[in-house]
């Protein structure tokens, strides 16, 4: 009977877990949101587990969410540990309000919404989206268009965007390339007003036909929204009082605060190797937001070209400009994500150029290839400890500025 | 003590027996601790190795991955040749007065000191037999240099990938 009885409810644990990955898989243009958390350990099971850390992880915006937070005395009363509870709390909430605001893929998004709009409309949008858009209008400004969040369109073409991407049957023909361009152009144009409380962003007139179909501007804020979230939650750590631990959002996007047992309490990041396994640099750091980007995380080969996920404005392509990862630290999280992408679409002598001039108070730390020779730039040399000797230092510092060799 | 007692004492059968059973103690208290000293010694093959200046690791290097790590601002590692073999590297010190430098065996899995400037004649860090496991030093004591085995990466969870 008892085995009978466990064979049964393995049948059925196996049903509900088939079922629950296939719900997952939908990799359709519209879905709703698939973001789950996992239950964090009651206070009971975390002292008996004999870890220092209290831990909450879940699957949000299309990414893994990474709570982790340590206690001066290690959570010896249960009161702080339902501080840290309430916490996570929290930060689901903002990780979720974000996601339910500016996906460009649930449907019951204002942003969603506005894509779907008609050219030239006025869409009402919430006080997030308001002013994740705001912010984004800022950067695209500052960059000189370099960080435009209207390629979305074009990073679609090229088969990303979803975590299932794939490489178009065919490439994208030039004409529909350059439509799809033009739309992004389009984002100096769009408007964002704000009148009795109320929210709204109006959507240029630009349209374009592709393949007998008209299309008009459309927006992914994602990147930029994982910024604001880990922006927020930084605030939220503080305002609980904990000190110690991070957040990571899919890994690179973070807000760090301090190591509790380390050498000066700092976290030692290991930036990912964009050719080969492991990391190609580690530096030292707490108490700052980071962001990190490069052609790694989305990418497919065609005749012997890598295309990636990050598009260049410029061309409406993926990035050719040969930086494979560029990772900001200090500041915002949510310009430091829009940056990275700017960064890497303005090619090594003006993101150099935009360092100099605008980032001289962050980290700055970069990988290049020229030539297959793969080339350090940063700002702060001196905190760099490199891990592939395959790559060499390809700059000075004068006076603060970045020169390169 | 006159050579008289000395010789009633050395004729006492009482005293003899008890001189013979301390040097055998101590006899065996030096076995002892050759064998727990030659028993536990690690001749495993070792990973890597750290070169390490006074308190500061200053360069590492993995024999399984044929990677290595050094800060790159501080100017004390120059790496001088490799191939698919051996990899060349000079230590510098702190004040850039002095070198050593160092070869590494890819193929056997070692590294030795082929040359130094320090200021004793006796090289005694040259003369040193390659470090190929986890029971050797190599040490420069003009220097303060000490290539030392990476017994075991410490896992440690201040290490955070990104990206």
């Amino acid at each position: 009977m008892n085995k009978r009885l466990t064979t049964l409810c393995a049948f059925s644990l196996s049903a509900v877990l088939i079922s629950g990955v296939l719900s997952s898989c939908n990799i359709g243009e519209t879905q709703k949101s698939d973001s789950y958390f996992m239950p964090i350990a009651s206070y009971s099971q975390y002292k008996s587990s004999g870890s220092t850390m209290a831990e909450g992880c879940g699957h949000v915006m299309g990414t893994d969410a990474v709570l982790r937070i340590a206690d001066e005395n290690n959570f010896a009363t249960e009161e702080r540990y339902n501080a840290f509870s309430n916490l996570w709390e929290e930060v689901k909430g903002v990780l979720l309000s974000v996601e339910n605001s500016v996906s460009a893929t649930i449907e019951t998004s204002c942003i969603y919404k506005f894509n779907q709009a008609k050219a030239g409309s006025t869409v009402e949008i919430d006080e997030t989206a308001y002013e994740i858009l705001s912010l984004a209008k800022t950067v695209y400004e500052e960059t000189d268009g370099y960080f435009n969040p209207a390629v979305y369109q074009s990073v679609r073409l090229f088969g990303f965007g979803t975590a299932y991407y794939k490489k178009p049957d065919t490439m994208p023909s030039y004409e529909s390339v350059q439509a799809y361009k033009t739309l992004a152009d389009g984002f100096a144009d769009l408007t964002v007003s704000k009148s009795q409380d109320k929210y709204y962003a109006t959507k240029p007139q630009t349209t374009v036909s592709v393949d007998g179909a008209v299309h008009s501007l459309m927006l992914d804020l994602g990147g930029i929204g994982k910024g604001w979230c880990a922006d927020k939650i930084n605030k939220l750590i503080d305002e609980s009082g904990f000190k110690y631990g991070y957040l990571s959002l899919g890994s690179s996007t973070m807000a760090i605060k301090r190591h509790n047992s380390s050498d000066g309490n700092n976290y030692t990041l290991s930036v990912r190797d964009p050719r080969a396994n492991g990391g190609y640099a580690k530096f030292a750091v707490k108490d700052s937001c980071l962001s990190t980007s490069g052609d790694y995380e989305q990418f497919y080969e065609v005749d012997g070209v890598r295309y990636c996920h990050i598009i260049d404005p410029t061309t409406g392509s993926p990035i050719q400009t040969g930086v494979a990862s560029v990772t900001i630290v200090g500041g915002s999280a949510a310009q430091d994500d829009a940056l990275t992408t700017a960064l890497s679409a303005m090619g090594t002598v003006q993101a150099v150029e935009y360092i100099n001039d605008r980032l001289s108070d962050r980290f700055v730390l970069m990988l290049v290839f020229e030539e297959g020779q793969g080339k350090i730039i940063t700002n702060r040399p001196d905190q760099v400890t490199i891990i592939n000797g395959a790559y060499s230092l390809g700059n000075t510092v004068a006076e603060g500025k970045i020169v390169l060799n | 003590m006159s050579y008289n007692k000395i010789e009633q004492v050395r004729k006492t059968k009482y005293f003899r027996l008890w001189d013979i059973l301390i040097y055998g103690i101590i006899a065996l208290i030096i076995a002892a601790l050759f064998l727990v000293v030659f028993l536990t010694s690690d001749k495993s093959p070792t990973n890597g190795f750290t070169i390490r200046q006074a308190d500061k690791v200053v360069f590492t290097y993995y024999f399984d991955t044929d990677k290595y790590e050094y800060a790159l601002a501080d100017g004390i590692i120059s790496i001088d040749g490799q191939d698919d073999k051996s990899l060349k590297l000079t230590v510098y010190t702190a004040d850039k007065s002095g070198y050593n430098k160092v070869e590494v065996d890819k193929v056997n899995k070692s590294v030795k000191v082929v040359d130094a400037d320090c200021s004793l004649l006796k090289k005694d860090c040259v003369y040193t037999p390659a470090l190929k496991d986890n029971s050797s030093v190599i040490s420069c004591l003009p220097h303060e240099m000490y290539i030392e085995p990476l017994i075991k990466r410490v896992d440690n969870p201040s290490d955070i990938p990104l990206g």
